[in-house]
């Protein structure tokens, strides 16, 4: 998964919330001081939740911030941005490993350790 | 160094590299010889299935898997290293991965020429963890068998390698004396 799909699972929960609740968008984000047009992007994944808005949401909604997370099995994988060549196949989670041990290593080397 | 006079068959440029950096003594130094070349070793607990890799930044980067049998990381360093010398304008800007090196065989087919990269590399690293000249040495006065489990078992400790890695030397040499 990656982080844009994080974003519109964390979009989906406010709105399964918002609805139980018999909730308009304006007046979420009224309870939250947020724009109306804010709460439809957070809603479908385009604007990115700050943390100290997560606390607002979660009271507006009367659950604990929590509800609101994705599950960590829905947490963003390694995003693989090295070519890899290799003679065998390798799994995904063998590529997510040579992808975070290289990155690991080139981190460390721009910082001259 | 006369970079034309690089072999790119890779059992005389690991002769070649042995021969440049006089570490013709067994067990030989994979370790010195990296550190020598310029290169960075990284040993990390990687999947079992990964057995190395290496890639260039600023410097050749080598990483070899630390949870695997100390022999077989030695093999590992020497694999990678016959890719450093052999292959690295190949590899370009990609990470090249090495799996598990199921055969030691000289005659693999591959179409996208990766496979024949391992073919080489593996038999770099034959030559450079058991010279065929230390290997002679060693074998000098002594009833040559390939199957004699003892005797394999004694040279593999020796050189610091598998014994089916050593099995096969044996077998190449006495395949390359009687020709």
């Amino acid at each position: 998964m990656q982080e844009s799909e994080l974003y519109s699972r964390f979009g989906q929960r406010v709105r399964q919330h918002r609805e139980r609740l018999n909730l308009n968008q304006a007046e979420v984000a009224r309870a939250v001081g947020l724009s109306r047009a804010s709460i439809a992007n957070i809603e479908t994944g385009r604007q990115r939740t700050p943390i100290h808005h997560l606390y607002r949401l979660a009271r507006a909604l009367r659950v604990d911030v929590h509800a609101l997370l994705p599950a960590p099995s829905e947490e963003p994988q390694t995003i693989i941005d090295c070519e890899i060549q290799s003679a065998v196949e390798l799994s995904k989670r063998e590529m997510e490993e040579v992808a975070k041990v290289v990155g690991v290593i080139t981190s460390d080397e721009s910082r001259g350790v | 160094m006369n970079r034309a006079r690089k072999s790119q068959d890779p059992k005389m440029r690991a002769q070649e590299v042995l021969a440049e950096l006089d570490v013709m003594r067994c067990p030989v130094a994979v370790d010195y010889i990296a550190q020598k070349k310029g290169i960075t070793v990284r040993f990390m607990p990687l999947e079992e299935g990964l057995s190395g890799m290496i890639f260039a930044k600023h410097t050749a980067i080598i990483i070899v898997n630390s949870l695997h049998h100390p022999n077989r990381q030695r093999f590992t360093l020497a694999h990678e290293l016959g890719h450093f010398e052999l292959h690295m304008k190949e590899i370009g800007a990609e990470v090249h991965v090495d799996k598990k090196f199921l055969a030691f065989a000289r005659d693999a087919k591959s179409s996208l020429g990766l496979d024949r990269k391992e073919v080489e590399a593996n038999r770099f690293a034959g030559e450079l963890l058991v010279p065929q000249q230390l290997l002679i040495q060693e074998l000098r006065g002594r009833v040559i068998d390939a199957e004699d489990e003892a005797l394999i078992a004694e040279l593999a400790d020796r050189f610091e390698v598998s014994r089916q890695m050593m099995t096969f030397r044996i077998g190449e040499l006495v395949e390359y004396r009687v020709r």
